[in-house]
């Protein structure tokens, strides 16, 4: 993965995309059991046009030239499947303005924080978001008050509540 | 006769201390063990699996939403 995060550093470098950070499974095997997962979601802003439009083509054409294949809504690069996902509400702006600094091996790149990956979990709301939402509580990942702040700010009380009566009875 | 069943508290806690284990090794160790799971499943079935998974629970919850 390493080497896969020098080619998107390198789109940073270059302009072809803004800021990034690592979101989804792997974002969160940073924080509990490694999770199984098939890509590599890259949370991101993207240049916008002088017509008003953001695109992924101009990450597409960058990587395809340099021999990176798509596959499906991903595109392989150094052997890992990678979906970019232009940020696309005001938490996952707040999520990627606040990523954390990380070094992957000696590669620097940017990780969501736990609190913000949870809140992300609770706004999708798939059976699978819980179940995983449930690992970060269980190996104490989160500053439950730091999650509780976002979980307010972004209109998501209903559902954290919903989710503490449901998944977290008798853990506060 | 009531049937006797074995305890299997010993597994139980044996599980939860590798997973305890895991959780602590470092991120780049995890994402290792992430990669070898993806060499030991085909990658269309996965993703296929997944997607049939996802759509299938979707299924379920607009049953039970609908009635």
């Amino acid at each position: 993965m390493e080497r896969t995060l020098a080619v998107i550093n390198q789109l940073e470098q270059e302009g072809i995309i803004g800021r990034y950070a690592i979101g989804g499974a792997v974002a969160a095997t940073r924080y509990i059991e490694p999770v199984q997962t098939y890509d590599l979601d890259i949370f991101v802003v993207l240049p916008v046009s002088p017509s008003g439009l953001i695109s992924t083509t101009p990450i597409y054409a960058y990587l395809t030239q340099r021999g990176y294949t798509p596959q499906g809504e991903c595109i392989v690069i150094e052997g890992w499947p990678v979906q970019f996902l232009p940020v696309y509400n005001k938490l996952t702006e707040e999520a990627l303005a606040q990523a954390i600094d990380v070094e992957f091996g000696s590669m620097p790149t940017r990780v969501l924080s736990a609190e913000h990956l949870a809140a992300i979990m609770l706004q999708t709301g798939r059976p699978k978001d819980h179940a995983r939402l449930v690992q970060f509580f269980e190996f104490d990942a989160l500053d439950q008050a730091v999650l509780e702040d976002i979980v307010v700010r972004h209109g998501l009380t209903s559902r954290w509540e919903d989710f503490r009566r449901r998944f977290l009875s008798g853990n506060g | 006769m009531q049937p006797t069943y074995p305890d299997i508290s010993n597994i139980l806690s044996a599980k939860a201390q590798r997973r305890r284990a895991l959780a602590a090794l470092s991120w780049e160790e995890k994402v290792a063990i992430v990669e070898q799971m993806r060499v030991l499943l085909p990658k269309g079935l996965w993703k296929d699996r997944t997607v049939s998974a996802d759509e299938e629970t979707d299924k379920r919850m607009k049953e039970r939403i609908n009635g």
